[in-house]
């Protein structure tokens, strides 16, 4: 970021391949609507460019990226009411959207695979839409972006405790909705 | 010790490995881990979150397809092409003096009027309704952007390796280079991604880095299962333990053959810097596959562009292989799959071994090589699991099918490209191809079966492939082919000695292989079973692969 910033084009180009999917898998757990996702992916490597001077190098790129697309959904899909279900139980995994390679590279790769796969993501799906939304946030940043506590409170501006109280909350939460589902997978 | 109860919130931290040991404290974790260690309540605890984790991440995960790709990049490029938007106005025209406030102030009362709301309602209705047109066209039966209907037996099934990066953190420093470096607290999570049999806390305490891994830049998670590997196999000390240790006697003369095969290579590289025969008329031309075999015998003895003694030689070599993989193979290449998975060996192994010394550009662009080349080999796969000779050959070819195996194998090591079910259903259709006791037969069952490179091949990758590999009647074979001095075939070196790496009786196994090498460092392919159209070249390229195994893990 710090050589983009400097003008090297290039640079950028190497944080949008290393960023994309998990961006595109942010936004896609928050609204399982893939068009949303991929929208918002682009807003944000827009906003980025954009305000390229903005970014200090004393901050950590991902917090900084990740608290743009904070605010993003939280312009565009929350506080506007704007958001799309937030969980879509009327629909299988395969009627997202998303392409036959999505579904083949997200692990369903035989026909049997993939039905089983379907029906997993439609449990997950359902056990995320039970957390809150502040649940939820934590949980995802966490998770599937691995920051650490102290990056997601800067990110979503609340302390490192409550950080830590919603993540438990969280983890709890799924812990007794996918019991079965997690022992399975550890197999 | 601290009781469960008041371990209960670290367990979360444990469990959760992004945040292991980053957000408990080194003794805190160090107290924890021993804890769950000797709690199996904690430990239960402990695993059963990591499923949920694991769970909700594989269920609901998804990838970028290149259609987003593309578009993604296409606005972005537009974006970088206008001026910076900090630094100019946002929304209108820059207007001064007084025909500006007119302008405003009319624009003003426009803009409230309900006759611009129809009208941007219906700008609005007109522009979706483009944009739906176009987008259809696009996607239509022969729009540019349609996807070609294949089966899902047929997509390739690519997944860049994120996890490995949620494990070790964005970017891990390489293992340490002295006990003084070493955290011990992140070596299960190296442990974790290790090949199988590594004593990673023992290869980490070497003290000397291999030269080429030794400054200090961050080093991106995956690609240290490879690094592991090459460490291994380039560290001086590590080396002569892992030589002594498994033949003896023989030890001291690996490095030499290694030596004198290399340089006897060296002197032997074209004007294009390939290697092998340059064909004749009709001929056929196996050079890139040649070439990669060469580059791969250099490289996993940590030799790279950069090495002082040969990298004049590999540069143009490397060069020659990223060209292959670009531009795809010869016209009068027999086999291009051979060439391909070679190349991409020797182009994977060269990219984690040069690593540290490539520009953030480099490393980038090498690394779209390898998952492009992946992702076309993966695409050649047969609805049977299978390989063939090129792609589109819908027959499979148990050879074929090793050598894509090997690529795949490497790429995954390397944090490239996943393919663990392409993996398995290769695995699927070799074993379809194996007799009683796991030899291995070529296209059908029974065809050449007794052919012992091949049955070494399986058992080498048996992990990989998910097959049994373990047959005692294959071992024997190998084992058998491998001591019949009259029997020349330098594939079977190769592969033979790497099944059998761990095993006790490798020291005599190897003892024939070295024998047959020549006082000039070559091995010949006078009378080989496989290297008759590779020549001395590829023959003396596997015998450095095969005499390497003894170093590696």
């Amino acid at each position: 970021m710090e050589r983009f910033g400097a003008g090297d084009d290039d640079a950028f180009r190497t944080l949008v391949e290393r960023h994309q999917k998990a961006l595109l898998n942010f936004f896609w757990r928050r609204s399982f609507d893939r068009q949303v996702a991929q929208d918002c992916v682009q807003e944000v490597f827009l906003r980025l460019v954009r305000h390229r001077g903005r970014w200090k190098p004393d901050a950590k790129f991902t917090t900084y990226m990740y608290r743009i697309a904070e605010n993003l959904w939280i312009d565009r899909y929350r506080s506007k009411k704007a958001a799309p279900p937030e969980t879509s139980l009327q629909t299988t995994a395969g009627d997202d959207g998303a392409e036959l390679g999505t579904l083949v590279a997200s692990g369903a790769r035989r026909p049997d695979e993939r039905a089983g796969a379907n029906e997993l993501a439609v449990r997950v799906r359902a056990a995320l839409a039970e957390l809150s939304e502040d649940q939820r946030a934590v949980f995802l940043l966490a998770e599937t972006r691995g920051l650490k506590y102290a990056e997601i409170g800067e990110t979503l501006g609340i302390p490192v405790g409550t950080v830590k109280s919603r993540m438990h909350a969280a983890v709890h939460r799924l812990r007794g909705l996918l019991q079965e589902e997690a022992r399975e997978h550890l197999l | 010790m601290s009781t469960c109860s008041e371990l209960r919130d670290d367990l979360l931290l444990l469990a959760h490995a992004t945040d292991d040991g980053a957000s408990l404290d080194p003794v805190r974790a160090a107290d924890v881990r021993a804890h769950v260690a000797a709690c199996p309540v904690c430990a239960a605890e402990v695993a059963l979150l990591r499923g949920v984790f694991g769970v909700v991440r594989d269920a609901t995960e998804i990838e970028p397809t290149p259609g987003e790709r593309a578009a993604l990049l296409a606005a972005l490029d537009a974006e970088l092409a206008a001026p910076v938007a900090d630094a100019r106005p946002a929304g209108r025209l820059v207007r001064s003096g007084a025909w500006a406030r007119l302008y405003d102030s009319a624009l003003a009362r426009y803009e409230s009027s309900a006759r611009f709301r129809r009208v941007a309602v219906a700008s609005v209705v007109v522009h979706v309704a483009a944009a739906a047109l176009i987008a259809w066209v696009l996607v239509s039966e022969h729009g540019p952007l349609r996807r070609p209907h294949v089966g899902i037996e047929q997509r390739p099934e690519v997944a860049r390796l994120e996890e490995f990066p949620k494990l070790l953190g964005d970017e891990t420093q390489l293992p340490p280079r002295s006990a003084a470096e070493l955290d011990e607290s992140a070596l299960p999570q190296y442990q974790d991604w290790s090949p199988a049999g590594v004593d990673l806390p023992e290869i980490f305490r070497t003290p000397t880095p291999a030269p080429a891994l030794a400054d200090g830049q961050p080093l991106t998670a995956p690609t240290v299962g490879i690094l592991i590997r090459l460490r291994a196999a380039t560290v001086e000390e590590t080396r002569d333990d892992r030589a002594r240790q498994r033949v003896g006697d023989l030890a001291p003369r690996i490095d030499p053959a290694v030596e004198g095969a290399l340089r006897w290579l060296a002197e032997r590289a074209g004007d294009d810097g390939r290697f092998g025969r340059v064909p004749g008329a009709g001929e056929e031309d196996f050079r890139d596959g040649v070439t990669g075999a060469v580059v791969l015998a250099f490289v996993q003895n940590g030799r790279s562009p950069r090495d002082e003694a040969f990298g004049a030689v590999l540069r143009p070599a490397v060069a020659a292989l990223e060209a292959r993989l670009r531009d795809g193979p010869a016209a009068a290449d027999p086999k291009p799959l051979y060439s391909t998975a070679l190349a991409l060996r020797a182009l994977t192994w060269q990219w984690a071994l040069d690593y540290r010394n490539l520009d953030v550009a480099a490393r980038s662009e090498r690394h779209r090589l390898l998952e492009q080349a992946g992702q076309a080999l993966l695409a050649a796969q047969n609805a049977d699991g299978g390989f063939g000779y090129r792609p589109g050959d819908a027959r499979s070819d148990a050879s074929c099918t090793l050598f894509a195996t090997a690529a795949l194998a490497d790429l995954r090591l390397a944090g490239v490209v996943r393919a663990d079910a392409s993996l398995r259903r290769a695995g699927t259709f070799l074993a379809g191809l194996r007799a009683e006791g796991g030899l291995q037969s070529y296209r059908e069952p029974g065809d050449r079966a007794d052919d012992p490179a091949l049955t070494a091949a399986l058992l080498a990758y048996a992990r990989e492939l998910g097959v049994r590999g373990d047959a005692e009647r294959a071992v024997e074979a190998v084992r058998t082919a491998l001591a019949d001095g009259s029997r020349r075939d330098a594939l079977l070196a190769w592969t033979g000695l790497d099944a059998l790496r761990r095993r006790p009786e490798l020291a005599d196994s190897l003892r024939p292989v070295l024998a047959a090498q020549r006082p000039d460092g070559s091995w010949s392919a006078a009378n080989d079973r496989h290297c008759r159209v590779g020549g001395d070249e590829l023959a003396t390229a596997l015998g450095v692969l095969a005499v390497t195994r003894v170093y590696t893990p």
